[in-house]
């Protein structure tokens, strides 16, 4: 086990630095220059060009990306371009609501993919699955923006009931009112992967439900419903343990579409606002933050993989 | 890459700035019509709450919260929260914040300031003459990089300047430079105690609690979020009426406007169609002031056929500006159409130049004369900005009226950019922009001369080139205002841009919220003084 996850690490390496070269190329290439953030009518060309040397920018790039990597290997991430704060605290100010949110979500998803596909599952082509099926259509197929301001409409417009904006009301620090204005982002979030998750689900335990281990369980007069909760479900449980897998990035980047709508302030809005600004340092940062978590998330789902699934083994 | 000022002015009046009121309350007063542009509350009969909150929208955190690195309209907006300057110039009239009075010498070449007394900062400290000089050598120490050095540098020498007593300072400069009042006027004080040792300011952390004079001094600030401003009781200009100023990240323009309709946010910056609806609403008042901007069309000098002065004339006379306006901007009402290339604010500004009224006629006669037939060029411009794209399609008509052929380029910004500040392009002949110079005609030679940063189409001409070089350095108004009314004319009359107009900011303000004409109007940061802002009780 442990020599595995030392290989799978040190394989990770190389795919760690494909990433940052392509990642650090792309950006590069996008037409614009940061330096034009700074600049003012007053400036003149001196300024602007001591400017550029004091960004770095004035060497080649593949010098700049040596600069780059050279910081990181001494965990030094530098400075944003644009307010000259260490990337590592603007990261810091951001990534806590950002995981708030998205952990958040992806438990309520979770749970209540695994009831609600289980229940689909259980009552096949019956009113109740029917739906199921539909909500979850509705909910893999609803744009994220639209949803989102339609429920703004209806709770912080129409019944004002929930606030619209931000993490917290101006002067007010109670955990009440964070979680107020967590509950619409939340469901914004969690609606779309509970639709795919539960979807999953119910195909994997209408399989499982055919196997012939299941026959051989009732055949010794096993109670039905501890077939389906211990046995069935524990096999059908695969898939949520690869998308988790692959959602793992999106606690560190975020949602730019919904935290910008809700005003939230987390990762996604800091990635976006880095983009448009050409902050390059926050940029590479936030890839190459992603970039790990994928590639641990994999390495994770690998790893549960074996332990829920004997039959799966990890090679060595 | 040093061409991009104008740039930054236009993109930084871009980003989204809506300003808003935390605080439902019941309004009693209605706007009244509208009356050079801004609304009128019948009788003041207002009671002036005191306390209240005000929250404005912007779309992002701002930058480096100290006055001298400020580039965009967030950071510029709260600085002014936080930070007085010395005074201001508004036309021919000057309001004095934390300077009592400047008085110039005979020789143009020594200014003195006189600090009000007993202005405090932040921490309770005094304002001294220290402080301002503090200032102004770090204004002009190279190391520290701050935005406005190259005002401070006159001739290429760096101004000098000398303490007189506790709270005035002469500044001496190495030559006469008349726009140097303009420079002064935007010297916002930091306080020496503060920032005394800081290596460099840019990265100093005493820019996330910044200490200023301003009538408001941080309270907190949530990054990606929101910054909470409070009250500064012992303002020098009275207490304010507001205990809190709050600005609040609204990233996606739906939500703002839900917010601001919902009362979370109050004061936004909003279109014609918002415009017209909030006018007839009692929950919000509109008001429309001038930015001190000129939208433009500019010829490219690389393309043959528009080197001749003949067929940028011809285009000009095949224009219709008045269509132009009312097609892109509903009414001439939003936009004031434009003649020359200083706006309405700059001193010696005219409209005694050739204004090319619309004369189909005339310009196709201009066209044969020159010779060229059979004109193919580009209108280059940005593909999400409506207004200009409205304004294209119809310049296309009516050059297509004197047989001129108009391919129409959208780009995206970013691209519209790079290409337009690259010398050698080609790919666009004719193309939309927009500046904010403000109110010294010295600052648009930076546009019109030759090498000069914002001169991309290319313009030379010696004679004018010396009379940029001059307009600074003419003492005498009257000789002054001849200079540069001759250069407008001179310019109208080549035809290097055609001026189209000058568009009107918008923006609503909760219905709750009063002084607003009392706080000044102003570009970029909307209110020029926060304080005199109040709640309608």
């Amino acid at each position: 086990m442990t020599r595995f996850v030392i290989k799978r690490i040190i394989q990770s390496i190389p795919i760690l630095i494909i990433i940052s070269i392509i990642s650090f190329s792309i950006i590069r290439m996008a037409p614009g220059d940061p330096v034009k953030v700074f600049i003012t009518p007053q400036m003149t060309y001196e300024q602007i060009e001591r400017t550029r040397t004091r960004l770095g920018l004035d060497k080649p790039i593949y010098i700049q990306y040596f600069y780059w990597i050279k910081n990181l290997l001494k965990g030094d991430l530098g400075y944003s371009f644009i307010n000259y704060q260490p990337v590592i605290k603007l990261i810091k100010e951001r990534i806590g609501p950002t995981i708030g949110l998205m952990g958040i979500s992806m438990i309520i998803s979770v749970i209540l993919s695994i009831a609600l596909g289980t229940i689909s599952a259980v009552y096949k082509d019956k009113f109740l699955d029917k739906f199921i099926s539909k909500v979850c259509y509705i909910g893999i197929s609803i744009p994220s923006f639209w949803f989102a301001m339609m429920l703004i409409y209806t709770f912080s417009l129409k019944f004002k009931i929930l606030p619209s904006l931000g993490m917290r009301s101006i002067g007010v620090k109670s955990t009440l009112d964070l979680i107020k204005h967590g509950i619409m982002p939340v469901i914004v979030l969690s609606f779309p992967n509970t639709s795919i998750l539960t979807r999953y689900i119910r195909s994997n335990v209408i399989d499982e439900m055919d196997e012939n281990y299941v026959d051989m369980l009732r055949s010794k007069g096993l109670n039905y419903k501890r077939i389906l909760y211990v046995h069935i479900l524990k096999n059908s449980l695969l898939p949520v343990i690869t998308i988790l897998g692959m959602n793992l990035p999106s606690l560190v980047s975020g949602a730019f579409i919904t935290e910008s709508i809700f005003g939230w302030p987390g990762m996604g809005r800091l990635g976006v606002g880095s983009i448009f600004n050409f902050d390059y340092p926050v940029i590479m940062a936030i890839t190459m933050l992603s970039s790990v978590m994928l590639i641990v998330g994999n390495l994770v789902s690998d790893i549960c993989y074996s332990i829920v699934d004997p039959r799966i083994k990890l090679i060595r | 890459m040093k061409f991009k000022k104008i740039l930054v002015l236009f993109l930084s009046l871009i980003l989204v700035l809506s300003v808003g009121c935390g605080e439902k309350e019941e309004v009693s007063t209605e706007p009244e019509n509208e009356e050079n542009g801004t609304n009128v509350v019948e009788g003041s009969e207002e009671k002036i709450k005191d306390g209240g909150m005000m929250v404005f929208g912007i779309g992002d955190d701002p930058k480096i919260l100290h006055p001298f690195y400020a580039t965009d309209r967030v950071t510029m907006t709260i600085d002014n929260a936080l930070f007085d300057p010395l005074f201001v110039r508004d036309g021919n009239e000057t309001r004095y914040y934390l300077a009592e009075n400047v008085s110039v010498s005979e020789d143009n070449l020594t200014y003195t300031v006189k600090l009000k007394e007993g202005v405090k900062w932040h921490d309770g400290e005094n304002l001294t003459a220290d402080d301002l000089i503090f200032t102004l050598e770090k204004l002009i120490d190279e190391k520290q990089n701050a935005n406005a050095y190259q005002n401070f540098i006159i001739g290429g020498k760096p101004i000098s300047f000398e303490k007189v007593d506790d709270l005035t300072v002469k500044i001496i400069l190495p030559e006469v430079s008349v726009p140097f009042i303009e420079t002064l006027a935007g010297v916002t004080p930091i306080a020496k105690h503060i920032f005394e040792g800081e290596e460099d300011f840019t990265k100093s952390e005493k820019n996330e609690n910044p200490i200023g004079t301003g009538p408001f001094k941080m309270k907190e600030w949530n990054k990606g979020e929101s910054i909470i401003l409070e009250r500064f009781d012992d303002y020098h200009n009275g207490k304010p009426h507001l205990d809190q100023v709050v600005y609040r990240v609204v990233a996606d323009s739906n939500a703002a406007n839900v917010a601001f309709e919902n009362g979370e946010i109050s004061v936004r910056y909003i279109d014609v169609n918002e415009y017209e609806k909030y006018q007839n609403s009692n929950d919000f008042k509109v008001y429309g002031f001038d930015e001190g901007m000129l939208n433009y069309m500019a010829f490219k000098l690389n393309n043959d056929d528009l080197k001749d002065k003949k067929v940028r004339q011809a285009i000009a006379y095949a224009l219709d500006k008045e269509e132009i306006i009312k097609g892109a901007y509903d009414s001439l009402e939003y936009a004031v159409p434009a003649y020359t290339v200083l706006t309405p604010q700059t001193l010696y500004y005219t409209e005694d130049v050739n204004k090319y009224e619309h004369n189909v006629e005339l310009a196709k006669d201009l066209l044969k004369e020159s010779g060229k037939e059979n004109i193919k060029l580009t209108l280059g411009y940005i593909s999400t900005s409506k207004e200009q794209e409205k304004e294209a399609l119809i310049i296309q008509q009516k050059l297509k009226e004197i047989g001129i052929e108009l391919e129409l380029m959208p780009l995206d910004r970013g691209a519209f950019y790079q290409k337009l500040f690259e010398p050698d392009n080609r790919d666009f002949d004719l193309v939309f922009n927009g500046y904010i110079m403000g109110q010294e005609p010295d600052s648009y030679k930076l546009i019109f001369t030759k090498g000069g940063p914002y001169n991309f189409v290319g313009y030379e001409n010696e004679e004018m080139d010396k009379m940029w070089v001059q307009g600074p350095m003419e003492i005498d108004k009257a000789k002054r205002q001849e200079l540069y009314e001759n250069i407008q004319k001179q310019i109208m009359d080549e035809m290097i841009q055609y001026p189209i107009c000058y568009p009107k900011a918008l923006i609503a303000v909760s219905g709750n919220i009063g002084g607003v004409e009392e706080s000044k109007l102003m570009p970029i940061f909307i209110f020029e003084d926060l304080s005199k802002l109040y709640i309608i009780e």
